[in-house]
C-alpha cells in the first residue's frame, strides 16, 4: 500500500488539511514538519482513524476528535479522505510474477457533536472506491478490503508513535506485558494472521462440532433409548408369560366351572324336586286309596257286626234248638211240611220245592191246592208255626257255616286290615322321607353348588378380564417399542454421524494441531528473523555511535519474546534500564522495522517523532536506515516503499542533507495559536487551526515563519 | 222274602237297654257321631244302630246263659220299637223266636210275642256289659268287640275254651 | 497480504508428520485440506470457518470411513 494524499477536515487542529505523499521510490520518505502541538499526533491519528475507523484506528473511544473549540451541540462532521495505491504480485505463469496496482480512495465519515463537556459520536461511514478505467467503482465491503490490503493489527507498527513503541522496551509495561506485546507484534502482524485466523477458525468448528456431538444425540440418549428398549421389552416378555400363565389358568378355571356345573346338575337332578314331588303326589294317592280301602273295610267290619252271620255264630245252638223242636211239631204232622207261601210261590212258578213241574191238571198241582185248601183252615198259630219251621229250615243249613262264616270274615278283615295298616304305615314312611328329601334338596348341598359354580364363573369372568388386560397392555406396547426400536435405529444411524462428528472433530482438531505447531514454528522463524533483522538493524544505528557501539554486542529477541541487548561482556541488558535512551529509541524501531520488514507487507511507515531523544549519528544513522527500503523486503516492499515522518525542526537538526536526498514531499504544519510567540506573521485566521504549507525541512515561508528559523538554517522559500 | 211275614207278628214291642248302660250304647253307636272323622267311626262306633248293638248284646248273654231282669238291671230304656226295626232285617223275628222256643223248650212262647221280645231284652241287659267291657279294653272298640265275638263263636266250636 | 505461503507450507507438512496416521493417505489430505484453507485469499472469518468446516468435514468422513465398521 502507498498513500497518494491525504485530506483531513476537523481533525483536531486539522480543520482542514491536504497531503501529498511521496511515491518516489529514490525519495520515499515524506515529511511533515511541525513542532510540537502542531497536529503530528492528529494527523497521525487521522491517518489510522481514516485507515482502521473508531474500532481499530483510535486508542480509546473516549476519545474527542473533533476540533476543541467546535461550539457545543452543534454536529462536527469528522472527515478522512485518502488516496493510496496497492500492488499485489499477480502470478502470470509458472514462471512469471507481474505487480498490480491498484487505486483506492478511502473517505470515512463520522459526525461528532460536543455537549456539555462531553461528546457524541455517530458510527463511522466508510467508502472505498477503486479506481478503475472505467470510473471510481465503489468497493462492497469496504472495511474488509482494507482490511485485506492492511491488517488492522499492523496498525501500531505501521503508524508509530516513537514514544508509544517504547512500550516494547519501557520500563512502564511490566514484563509480562511487553514479551506480551512483542509477542503479539510478532505474531499477529508477520502474515501469521491467515494462520490465527485458520486457528481460530478450527477451535470455532471443533467447538460447533463438539457443540453438535453433545446437544444432538449425546450417547445418553442412545443409551436412554437402549435402556427404555430393553424395559419394553422385558415388560412385554413378562406380559406375554402372563398371559400364558392366565391362559393356562383360564383353561385349569373353564375346568372347574364345567365340573362345579356338572356337580350342581348332578345335584339337583339327584334331589330332583320335580321328581320327588311326583312321587310324593303318587304316594299320597296311595294313601288316599288306602285310606278308602279302610273305610270300605270298617264299613264291612261294622256290617259284619250286624250281620247274620254273628247270630248264627253266637246263638246257633239255640237257634237250632228251636228248629228242632219245630221239626218234631213237622214230624208230629202239626206243621205241614210245605210252608203256604212258599207253596202258592212255587204253584205261581209253576214248579215244586222238590222240583217237580206243577202243570195245571198235574197231581202235584192239585196236591198243592189241596194243602193251600187245608192251610186256610188251620189257625194264626199254627199258620205261625209253619212260617217259621220253612223259614229256619231254609236258613238252617247255614247254621254252623254262618258261625264258620263270621270267623271266615272277621279273620279276613282282620288280614286285609292289618295289610291295609301296614301299607299304609309304608306309604306314609315313603311320604316322609319323600317330604325330608324334598326338604333336604333345598338346603346345603345345592346352595354350596351354585356357590361353587358361581365362584367358578367369576373366577373365570375375572381371568378371562385380566387376559384382556394383558391384552391391551401388549397391543399398547408394541407401538412403543416400535416406536423405540425406530428411535435407536435412528439413533444409531446418528450415532454413526456421531461417529462422523467424532471423526470430524478429530480431524479439527489434527488441522489445528498442524496450524499450531505451524504457527508457533513459523513464530520462531520469525521470531529469529525479527530477532536477526532487529538486531542488524539496532547495531547498526548503534554500531554508530561509539559511546554505545562499544557497549552493545548484540539485540535480540528472546525465545519467551523478550527483547534485550546483550552487552560486550557477555551480559544481558534489559533494555529499559540498562540501555540510553537514544539505543532505546534505535531498538525500538529496529524491532519495529525489523518486523515489517520480515512481515513482507508492504504499507507507509508513519512515525511521529522518531528521531527525537537521538543525537547525532544514532539520528542520522535511524534516518538514513528509514529512507532507504530495505534489502530483505520483497519486491511489492520495496514498491511500495514509503516513509512518512512527522519532525520537529530539532529532530531535522543535522540531518538535512540525509533529507535532502530522501524527501519526495514536504510539507509543514503552523499552529495559528503559536502566533506570536512562535510564528512570526499573522495567521490569516484567529482560529485555532493548523495551517500548511508547501516547505521544506530547510524553508521557511510567510506561513511558517519562527521566530527560530535562523537557528536551524533555514531558507525562505520562493 | 216270606220270613218278612213273620215281623209282623212283632207288633209295637219294646226292645230296650237297662238305662244305666244307655251311655255306652251311645258311645260306641254310630246313631250319634261324637267325633267328626266319619271314617274312624267305625273303629270306635263298630256298630251302626242300636239295634245292632242290642242283637250282639243278646247274642252274647244268651252265650253267656243268663238273663238279667229288670229287677236287676233298674229302670229300662226303650230305644226302639220291634216295628220299627225288624221289618229291615226280617231274619231277626225268625231268629227271636226260635230263641224264644229254645229257651222255653214249647212253641207256645211263639203266641206271646211280648214275652219273646222280653226274652231278648234280657239276654240284651246281660250281654251289654260283656261287650261295652270289650269294647273298652280296646282302642279300637270294634276290634274288642269282634274278638268277644270270635272267642264266644271259638268256644263254641270246642269245648271250655276260654 | 502476501504470505510466505510456501514457507508455511512447508512448516506444515513438516508438522503433519506428527499426526496420527489414521489412514494411508491421512497427512497428505491434512496438507491438502490446509493448503487449500490457506489459499482462501479473500477471506472474512466467516469464508475461513465455512471452509475449514468444509474440510474438516470431508477428513471426517473419510477418517470414518476408514474405520472398521461398527453397527
Amino acid at each position: 500500500m502507498r498513500l497518494l494524499s491525504a485530506e483531513i477536515t476537523n481533525f483536531r487542529l486539522l480543520r482542514e488539511v491536504s497531503l501529498e505523499f511521496s511515491t518516489n521510490r529514490d525519495r520515499a520518505l515524506t515529511v511533515i514538519r511541525a513542532e510540537n502541538a502542531s497536529g503530528k499526533t492528529s494527523t497521525l491519528k487521522a491517518l489510522k482513524w481514516g485507515l482502521f475507523g473508531s474500532k481499530d484506528g483510535l486508542d480509546s473511544v473516549g476519545e474527542r476528535l473533533s476540533p476543541i473549540d467546535w461550539p457545543d451541540k452543534t454536529p462536527c462532521e469528522l472527515r478522512v479522505r485518502i488516496d493510496f495505491e496497492h500492488t499485489l504480485p499477480v502470478q502470470i505463469d509458472a514462471s512469471t510474477i507481474r505487480e498490480d496496482t491498484q487505486k483506492y480512495t478511502l473517505i470515512r465519515k463520522a459526525v461528532e457533536e460536543p455537549t456539555d463537556g462531553t461528546f457524541t459520536r455517530s458510527s463511522d461511514k466508510t467508502e472505498l472506491l477503486h479506481h478503475t478505467p472505467a470510473g471510481a467503482e465503489p468497493v462492497a465491503g469496504a472495511e474488509a478490503r482494507l482490511r485485506e490490503i492492511i491488517p488492522a493489527d499492523m496498525r501500531n507498527i505501521f503508524f508509530t508513535d516513537g514514544d508509544a513503541a517504547l512500550t516494547f522496551i519501557s520500563a512502564d509495561a511490566g514484563r509480562t506485558t511487553k514479551i506480551d506485546q512483542v509477542k503479539n507484534a510478532i505474531r499477529s502482524l508477520l502474515g501469521l494472521g491467515l494462520l490465527e485466523d485458520v486457528e481460530s477458525a478450527l477451535k470455532h468448528a471443533r467447538s460447533r462440532l463438539l457443540r453438535r456431538q453433545r446437544d444432538d444425540a449425546p450417547a445418553g440418549e442412545l443409551a436412554k433409548v437402549t435402556q427404555s428398549l430393553q424395559e419394553k421389552e422385558m415388560q412385554r416378555d413378562g406380559l406375554q408369560s402372563d398371559l400364558t400363565q392366565a391362559r393356562t389358568r383360564t383353561v385349569d378355571l373353564e375346568r372347574r366351572l364345567t365340573e362345579a356345573e356338572k356337580e350342581l346338575t348332578r345335584a339337583l337332578s339327584l334331589g330332583n324336586f320335580d321328581e320327588l314331588a311326583n312321587q310324593r303326589e303318587r304316594v299320597s294317592l296311595d294313601l288316599k286309596a288306602r285310606a278308602q280301602q279302610e273305610s270300605q273295610l270298617i264299613r264291612e267290619h261294622t256290617s259284619l257286626l250286624k250281620g247274620k252271620e254273628l247270630s248264627w255264630g253266637l246263638i246257633g245252638p239255640e237257634l237250632s234248638r228251636g228248629l228242632d223242636l219245630l221239626r218234631q211239631l213237622v214230624d208230629k204232622g202239626i206243621i205241614p211240611k210245605a210252608s203256604l207261601p212258599i207253596l202258592r210261590d212255587r204253584l205261581a212258578d209253576g214248579r215244586c220245592i222238590c222240583g217237580a213241574a206243577l202243570t195245571p191238571g198235574s197231581d202235584a198241582r192239585k196236591h198243592v191246592e189241596q194243602l193251600l185248601e187245608n192251610e186256610k183252615l188251620a189257625d194264626e198259630h199254627s199258620r205261625l208255626l209253619t212260617l217259621l219251621y220253612h223259614t229256619a229250615d231254609a236258613d238252617s243249613d247255614d247254621a254252623r257255616s254262618e258261625g264258620r262264616q263270621f270267623l271266615y270274615i272277621s279273620e279276613g278283615l282282620r288280614r286285609k286290615r292289618a295289610d291295609n295298616l301296614r301299607a299304609t304305615e309304608d306309604l306314609e314312611r315313603q311320604r316322609k322321607e319323600l317330604e325330608q328329601k324334598i326338604s333336604d334338596i333345598n338346603a346345603v348341598d345345592i346352595q354350596s353348588k351354585t356357590m361353587a359354580r358361581d365362584t367358578a364363573k367369576s373366577s373365570l369372568k375375572n381371568q378371562e378380564r385380566r387376559i384382556t388386560e394383558i391384552e391391551i397392555a401388549l397391543r399398547s406396547l408394541e407401538p412403543e417399542i416400535e416406536a423405540l426400536n425406530t428411535k435407536q435405529r435412528e439413533l444409531r444411524r446418528h450415532s454413526q454421524k456421531l461417529r462422523a462428528l467424532n471423526a470430524q472433530i478429530t480431524a479439527t482438531e489434527d488441522l489445528s494441531t498442524v496450524v499450531q505447531h505451524t504457527l508457533e514454528d513459523m513464530q520462531h522463524i520469525y521470531l529469529r528473523r525479527v530477532s536477526d533483522q532487529m538486531n542488524v538493524l539496532f547495531m547498526d544505528m548503534i554500531g554508530a555511535d561509539p559511546s554505545s557501539g562499544s557497549v552493545y554486542q548484540s539485540a535480540e529477541i528472546t525465545s519467551e519474546y523478550e527483547i534485550v541487548v546483550n552487552s560486550v561482556d557477555g551480559r544481558r541488558l534489559s533494555p529499559d534500564h540498562e540501555v540510553n535512551g537514544a539505543a532505546q529509541r534505535a531498538l525500538t524501531f529496529a524491532f519495529i522495522w525489523a518486523l515489517t520488514e520480515v512481515s513482507g507487507v508492504s504499507a507507509p511507515r508513519v512515525i511521529d517523532t522518531p528521531l527525537g531523544m537521538m543525537a547525532g549519528t544514532v539520528k542520522r544513522r535511524v534516518l538514513e536506515l528509514i529512507a532507504e527500503p530495505p534489502q530483505s523486503a520483497n519486491s511489492a516492499q520495496q514498491a511500495d516503499h514509503q516513509v512518512v515522518l512527522l519532525l520537529t525542526q530539532s529532530e531535522i537538526a543535522d540531518t538535512e542533507d540525509i533529507l535532502d536526498l530522501r524527501v519526495g514531499s514536504s510539507i509543514s504544519y503552523s499552529n495559528t495559536e503559536h502566533f506570536p510567540r512562535d510564528l512570526v506573521n499573522e495567521p490569516a485566521t484567529r482560529q485555532p487551526m493548523i495551517i500548511t504549507c508547501k516547505c521544506s525541512h530547510r524553508q521557511y515561508c510567510e506561513l511558517c515563519e519562527r521566530r527560530s528559523r535562523a537557528h536551524y538554517h533555514l531558507v525562505a522559500r520562493t | 222274602m216270606s220270613s218278612a211275614e213273620l215281623t209282623t207278628r212283632f207288633a209295637n214291642l219294646p226292645l230296650r237297654f237297662p238305662e244305666k248302660v244307655m251311655d255306652l250304647v251311645i258311645r260306641y253307636t254310630q246313631t250319634r257321631k261324637p267325633h267328626e272323622d266319619e271314617e274312624r267311626s267305625g273303629d270306635l262306633q263298630p256298630f251302626e244302630r242300636y239295634v245292632d248293638l242290642w242283637w250282639t248284646a243278646l247274642c252274647l248273654g244268651v252265650r253267656e246263659g243268663r238273663r238279667t231282669p229288670e229287677l236287676e238291671c233298674g229302670p229300662w230304656h226303650k230305644f226302639i220299637d220291634t216295628n220299627q226295626i225288624l221289618p229291615s232285617d226280617p231274619w231277626r223275628a225268625e231268629h227271636l223266636m226260635l230263641l224264644a222256643i229254645a229257651e222255653t223248650k214249647s212253641t207256645e212262647v211263639l203266641s206271646h210275642p211280648s214275652q219273646i221280645v222280653e226274652i231278648a231284652n234280657e239276654y240284651a241287659a246281660t250281654g251289654i256289659r260283656l261287650i261295652a267291657d270289650a269294647m273298652a279294653r280296646e282302642n279300637r272298640p270294634i276290634w274288642g268287640a269282634t274278638r268277644l265275638v270270635e272267642d264266644s263263636i271259638s268256644s263254641l266250636a270246642s269245648p271250655r275254651s276260654a | 497480504m502476501s504470505v510466505p505461503q510456501r514457507q508455511v507450507l512447508e512448516r506444515i507438512r513438516a508438522h503433519t508428520q506428527q499426526i496420527d496416521l489414521r489412514y494411508p493417505e491421512y497427512r497428505d489430505d491434512l496438507i491438502k485440506a490446509l493448503a487449500d484453507i490457506i489459499a482462501v485469499q479473500k477471506a472474512k472469518p466467516s469464508d475461513h470457518i465455512n471452509r475449514v468446516e468444509q474440510r474438516a468435514t470431508q477428513l471426517g468422513d473419510l477418517i470414518a470411513s476408514h474405520e472398521s465398521p461398527e453397527k
